[in-house]
């Protein structure tokens, strides 16, 4: 019995316009020159900051602290290169999660990297031990607790636990960037290169270049809301600057700044050859310089994010970056997916 | 308007198929509505609302129907489908919203709607009476996170909630705050007094495989449609039955299948004579059609953004798609110029 005897007869595939545009190119531009590289930068910075950490643990010293702390720095823009992507190598094993589980709307992290440090918990020490724990306590909230938290500064004249355990976390965070980049390197980078009827996670080269443009685009919705209006709202007064990520490190701002980069190194890679009439990829860059123009003085300020999210010309600022952020995000999910006939269907969005 | 949309025939006049269904809909000027269509796919009531709707649910005496909002869903609008128009909405209570699904009581007194009580991140089912104009007079746990959809079962007294498992705020829409300890679960609830009757889960390697869409079908077997949150290459079965005394069985054995739903089954819908059971998957723009008694898959079918699916008449289907189109079971495919939401619900 032909149940679905109607449906049978229409045959749809993707539009037009997705099948025409030769993709592959700009998906391989993307892959070797920004995506994978990516991956082996933070690869390297983390093996670096592993390095910093423990030489923090043997010979504790004012020097060695400061050395560790810069290097968070640099891990957070590292990771920043890494961000969007939350499908392949990623994907796997919870390893984004690993990394950076936030927002942590419960406080499931903090509660217990303090209830780690309190109790002096052993099994918190040794990368293969602290695998098995909550993903909120291996990855880069939970070091910058170690590194910045209260009761840190001591790190400087005491290693013992505390020390051990930010390295052992250093350690996690740089097996999980060398993982994800030997994946990339060895075998995602091929499955994104090659879309077909056999490629379980790409049938078209369409849906490759779909999940970066995508990544770009939701990376610009979470910094917008997530990291900036969610955090400043609608006042200094209401504003609440310990919901933003890693206000203890100073590295909010650098990391949102450092996300626009990102967004930006993709959406210059290579659509733009793609695109009949390039205006909409040359307003979503204008709104990105426009977070920038917004966000550099505080850059360059120097008081902590707590302080800079209730002064009133410095969260005028904040404020104002929020918009430029929305306009990205619509005009790369929309505009700019929607003239190369990358548009999500109607019904395919998360969950429903 | 999708491709090929012209070589299809005509709608036929409405009133053709007594049969009515339900559905929200985005209108072609972008506004949010629901929709009241015949059996031929002839739309005969909109009403506008606020935010895209879900999930449908019909009062036993074919009456009364609401239509829930999209979750985080702040509303649900009453409809009069005698008269076939809009009578009252009604809203979840401030520390609540809708998840986007619903059903009545089997008296018709009392509408129960899968509800997230967001800052304790469980899940809850509302209990709302109707003579009242939809009071809130009650609340009992799904025994889960992230609850989805929800039916009465043919029993009368036992609601099946699928808990999807997935965590959200209304203050991070959307986003999934907890996918690395997600644990989905099936619940029958006895409707009466909120009772836990049964609960199954996955296996700890399916933690991450959210049951979200259920229907009843063949001895008091729950088809279940999923979706994986895991890696988009890694093969799971994305469609399972739950029974009270045998747990949930997955239907193992269709990787090839399962491999063109993109992870993702929007839709499960059971045909009136409980023989087949359709699945449907809008990113993958699958509709897979099931064998109840032999629990295989049936056929394929392609149709692009296709979710919404009811029974209609005695053994088949209608199906909608986000991209306009009505499929009904034995008339002419109908475009229409609406985006079509991801369920049906038959009058």
């Amino acid at each position: 019995m032909r149940i679905l005897v109607a449906a049978v007869a229409v045959v749809f595939a993707l539009p037009a316009a997705a099948q025409e545009k030769p993709f592959q190119p700009v998906v391989e531009a993307l892959v070797r020159e920004v995506l994978v590289p990516a991956y082996d930068a933070f690869a390297a910075t983390a093996a670096e900051q592993a390095a910093l950490t423990a030489a923090l643990c043997e010979a504790p010293s004012q020097a060695a602290l400061d050395a560790a702390r810069g290097g968070f720095g640099a891990l957070i823009g590292a990771f920043a290169g890494i961000e969007p992507y939350r499908f392949g190598p990623a994907a796997r094993e919870n390893r984004y999660e690993r990394l950076f589980f936030w927002p942590d709307r419960r406080g499931r992290g903090l509660r217990q990297v303090q209830g780690i440090i309190g109790g002096e918990d052993d099994t918190a020490v040794g990368v293969e031990s602290l695998a098995n724990k909550s993903v909120a306590v291996q990855g880069l909230p939970a070091l910058e607790f170690v590194l910045f938290g209260t009761g840190s500064d001591e790190l400087a004249t005491i290693g013992g636990f505390r020390c051990d355990y930010g390295a052992t976390i250093a350690g996690a965070i740089a097996a999980v960037g060398e993982v994800m980049a030997a994946e990339w390197n060895a075998e995602f980078a091929g499955t994104m290169l090659n879309s077909g009827p056999d490629n379980d996670a790409y049938r078209s080269d369409a849906e490759a270049l779909q999940d970066i443009l995508q990544a770009a685009a939701t990376q610009m919705e979470l910094t917008g809301t997530q990291k900036l209006a969610a955090v400043v709202r609608y006042s200094p007064e209401a504003a609440r600057p310990k919901r933003a990520a890693f206000w203890r490190s100073g590295q909010t701002l650098p990391m949102v700044s450092a996300n626009v980069a990102t967004v930006r190194s993709i959406l210059e890679g290579g659509v733009g050859d793609l695109l009949e009439d390039d205006v909409s990829l040359r307003g979503a860059l204008f709104e990105l310089s426009q977070i920038d123009r917004a966000l550099t003085p505080l850059l360059e300020d120097g008081r902590p994010f707590v302080e800079l999210a209730v002064d009133p010309d410095a969260h005028r600022r904040l404020a104002f970056a929020v918009s430029p952020a929305a306009a990205a995000q619509a005009l790369i999910a929309e505009r700019i997916q929607g003239a190369l006939g990358l548009v999500a269907g109607f019904n395919a969005l998360d969950g429903d | 308007m999708a491709g090929g949309a012209a070589s299809l025939i005509p709608f036929r006049a409405a009133g053709a198929d007594e049969a009515l269904f339900l559905a929200g809909c985005r209108l072609s000027d972008g506004q949010d509505a629901a929709a009241l269509f015949d059996g031929a796919g002839a739309i005969v009531a909109v009403s506008p609302i606020d935010a895209r709707g879900h999930g449908g649910a019909v009062s036993p005496d074919r009456r009364v129907g609401v239509l829930f909002a999209r979750r985080p869903g702040q509303f649900a609008v009453v409809f009069d489908l005698n008269a076939r128009r809009r009578v009252g909405a009604f809203a979840p209570p401030a520390e609540r919203r809708f998840a986007g699904h619903g059903a009545f009581s089997s008296d018709g007194r009392l509408l129960y709607a899968t509800e997230n009580d967001f800052e304790a991140e469980r899940g809850v089912v509302g209990v709302y009476d109707v003579a009242a104009g939809y009071r809130r007079v009650g609340e009992f746990a799904t025994h889960g996170v992230g609850p989805h959809e929800m039916l009465l079962m043919r029993d009368g007294e036992t609601l099946a909630v699928a808990n999807g498992g997935i965590a959200t705020h209304p203050d991070f829409p959307r986003m999934k705050l907890n996918l690395p300890f997600m644990e989905p679960s099936l619940a029958l609830i006895r409707a009466s007094d909120g009772e836990l009757l049964a609960r199954a889960a996955l296996p700890e390697r399916l933690h991450k495989l959210s049951i979200r869409h259920i229907a009843e079908a063949g001895g008091a077997e729950i088809w279940l449609g999923m979706q994986f949150e895991g890696p988009p290459d890694e093969r799971v079965p994305l469609v399972g039955r739950f029974h009270r005394d045998r747990g949930i069985v997955l239907n193992e054995g269709w990787g090839g299948a399962y491999a063109r739903l993109d992870q993702y089954v929007g839709s499960v819908a059971a045909s009136r004579d409980g023989a087949t059971v359709v699945t449907t998957s809008p990113r993958g723009g699958m509709a897979l059609e099931w064998d109840v008694a032999t629990r295989r898959l049936r056929a394929e079918h392609r149709l692009a953004d296709v979710s919404g699916v009811a029974a209609q008449g005695s053994a088949g289907f209608i199906l909608t798609t986000g991209q306009g189109l009505i499929a009904p079971a034995d008339a002419p495919v109908l475009a229409t110029d609406v985006a079509w939401d991801n369920h049906i619900r038959a009058v």
